[in-house]
Formats: C-alpha cells, sequence, structure tokens
C-alpha cells in the first residue's frame, strides 16, 4: 500500500487531512509527524523511527510551509539535497497564498504547490482528488508500477 | 486566467487525440504544439518565429513527451531546469512507464509523470487527470516580471 506523510503542526489540521484521506475511499497509510526535525527523524529512520517496521519511504509528502523548528522550505532544500530522497513527489499543501512562498518553493524542488480551503466539504473533495492523481494516475519511482485511467 | 499548455509531442496521432481529449473535459486554455525537441527549446528561448510571444506565450504547463526527435524530452527538461526565472510546470506524458525513465524524469525535476493510454478512449480519462489535477488543484508560480523568458527574447 502506497504511504503519504504528512508534515502538519496545526492539530485541526491534522485531523481535517486525517478524516479527508480516510473518506476518500483510495487505499493508502497516512503517516503523520509534527514538526520539520521529527519529518526529517522519519525519513532517515533516526530518534524515535529508528525501530519503526515501516521500512518504506513514503510515495508523496504532504508539507506545510510554517512549521516549528525547521520550516516546510528547509525541510524541502533538506530532501531535495539527498539523492536517495530527491525523487519522492512533496506536495506544499498550506495557508499561504504569498506569491514569494510559492516561487521559493519550486525554485526548491515542490512538486505541487496547494492551497489549503477553510471549506471543509471543499477540503475533503480536494483532498481525494489529489490521493487520486498521485496514488492512482500518476507514475512515481517509488511505488510499484501500478496504473491506471482503467476505472 | 488562460493559461498557454504547450504539448511537445511528434506523433500527430496523440497530438490529435490529446487536444480533442482536452476539449472534451473542458479544458479552455490555449494549446500550443511542437513537434520535436529542438522545437519545444526554440519555443521557450523564444527564437525565430517563437519570438512573438503574442502569439507564442510562455506556457504554464508543458506535456513533455519522452521520445522526440533531435532533443529527447530528458533534454528539454533538463534545459528548462537549468533557466532562470518563473519555474514551468513539466508533466511528462510516455508510452511506456519504464523504472528509469520514471527515476530520470523525477532526478531532473519532473512535476509529473503520466502514461499514455494505450487506447484512444482513454486518453479523456488522462486529459481529466491534467485538468482536475494540475489546472484545478495546483498553484502555478506566478510569472515574474523580466524573469519569464528562458534564453531572453525581452
Amino acid at each position: 500500500m502506497k504511504t503519504v506523510l504528512l508534515v502538519e503542526d496545526n492539530e485541526d489540521d491534522i485531523l481535517l487531512t486525517k478524516l479527508a484521506c480516510e473518506r476518500s475511499g483510495i487505499p493508502h497509510r497516512l503517516d503523520i509527524v509534527t514538526d520539520g526535525y521529527a519529518a526529517v527523524d522519519y525519513l532517515t529512520r533516526t530518534g524515535i523511527y529508528a525501530d519503526c517496521t515501516h521500512h518504506f519511504l513514503p510515495d508523496l509528502i504532504f508539507l506545510d510551509v510554517k512549521l516549528p523548528k525547521r520550516s516546510g522550505m528547509e525541510v524541502l532544500e533538506w530532501i531535495r539535497g539527498r539523492p536517495k530522497l530527491a525523487n519522492i513527489p512533496i506536495i506544499m499543501l498550506t495557508n499561504s497564498s504569498d506569491p514569494a512562498d510559492i516561487h521559493q518553493a519550486y525554485k526548491l524542488g515542490v512538486t505541487s504547490y496547494l492551497l489549503k480551503t477553510a471549506d471543509a466539504e471543499e477540503f475533503k473533495n480536494a483532498v481525494r482528488l489529489i490521493l487520486k492523481y498521485w496514488i492512482l494516475l500518476n507514475m512515481a519511482q517509488t511505488s510499484d508500477l501500478q496504473y491506471s485511467f482503467a476505472n | 486566467m488562460k493559461n498557454t499548455i504547450l504539448q511537445v509531442e511528434d506523433d500527430p496521432n496523440d497530438v490529435f487525440l490529446l487536444q480533442y481529449a482536452l476539449i472534451k473535459v473542458g479544458v479552455n486554455d490555449p494549446v500550443q504544439v511542437a513537434g520535436d525537441g529542438q522545437e519545444a527549446l526554440d519555443y521557450l528561448a523564444g527564437v525565430g518565429k517563437f519570438a512573438d510571444r503574442k502569439a507564442y506565450p510562455l506556457p504554464g504547463l508543458v506535456l513533455l513527451d519522452l521520445k522526440l526527435p533531435y532533443v529527447m524530452g530528458l533534454e528539454v527538461l533538463k534545459w528548462i531546469r537549468q533557466q532562470p526565472g518563473t519555474p514551468r510546470i513539466v508533466i511528462i506524458l510516455s508510452a511506456s512507464g519504464q523504472k528509469t525513465d520514471i527515476a530520470a524524469a523525477y532526478h531532473l525535476g519532473a512535476n509529473g509523470f503520466l502514461v499514455k493510454p494505450a487506447e484512444a478512449g482513454k486518453f479523456q480519462d488522462m486529459a481529466k487527470a491534467i485538468k482536475d489535477y494540475w489546472l484545478t488543484q495546483n498553484i502555478p508560480p506566478a510569472e515574474v516580471a523580466g524573469a519569464g523568458a528562458p534564453g531572453g527574447s525581452r
């Protein structure tokens, strides 16, 4: 099963994303870390993740911009600088529509930039579309090469 | 806002099928076509007739085939990522989903990788995926004044 890593510190946003993912009807595993350092630990299997039994890299990362300890941009830059992790699609899922943030994210190698919506129903639909695209349609290097447009 | 799509594809059949599919799923953005890799580079750099940005606007989205005459798709992608200015969204549309191609494409900075369906009828599903995700959900980088023309025609 494909794994999505959510890097998010806001409890409400975590809950909303978790529920939207569960209700998407698209099978996946959702792992959650709540700050930039924890994201690095998770991706390198160090710290509290050293004994983690789940050894696969995530197939997709949802990354918030504003995070404690290490910002989303720093985490993005760190990931893209590591050859083993560099090919994982990273989706910035954020409240920031600041063009400077958007530009910087793309320059640092973000795969896609998405704005969170305050409307819960709209957010749920958006998450379903996002998961459908990234889990069922788009080919990713880390995944099994399951396809397709058949549905 | 109308967002030009640049389709880089040498197979006229696939050009037709995708354009037809995009229209059928309701994409109204203008689609420009580059028939080989060199033409794609000329278009993006604004060389020759492509210097006229009114007629050939810089695309917000590039749909890039991998196997192209003259300059291969991955070379085009590499060139795009080396340019200063506004980053372009580049989606690879490939006939095959070979792992090495996928890895190379992401390594060079592709935003997405879709496998072209073998059946003509499925092109609309691919077009819908492009519309629903890349043209609806995704926030593209804004054009930065004076920095948008790689290779510089301004």
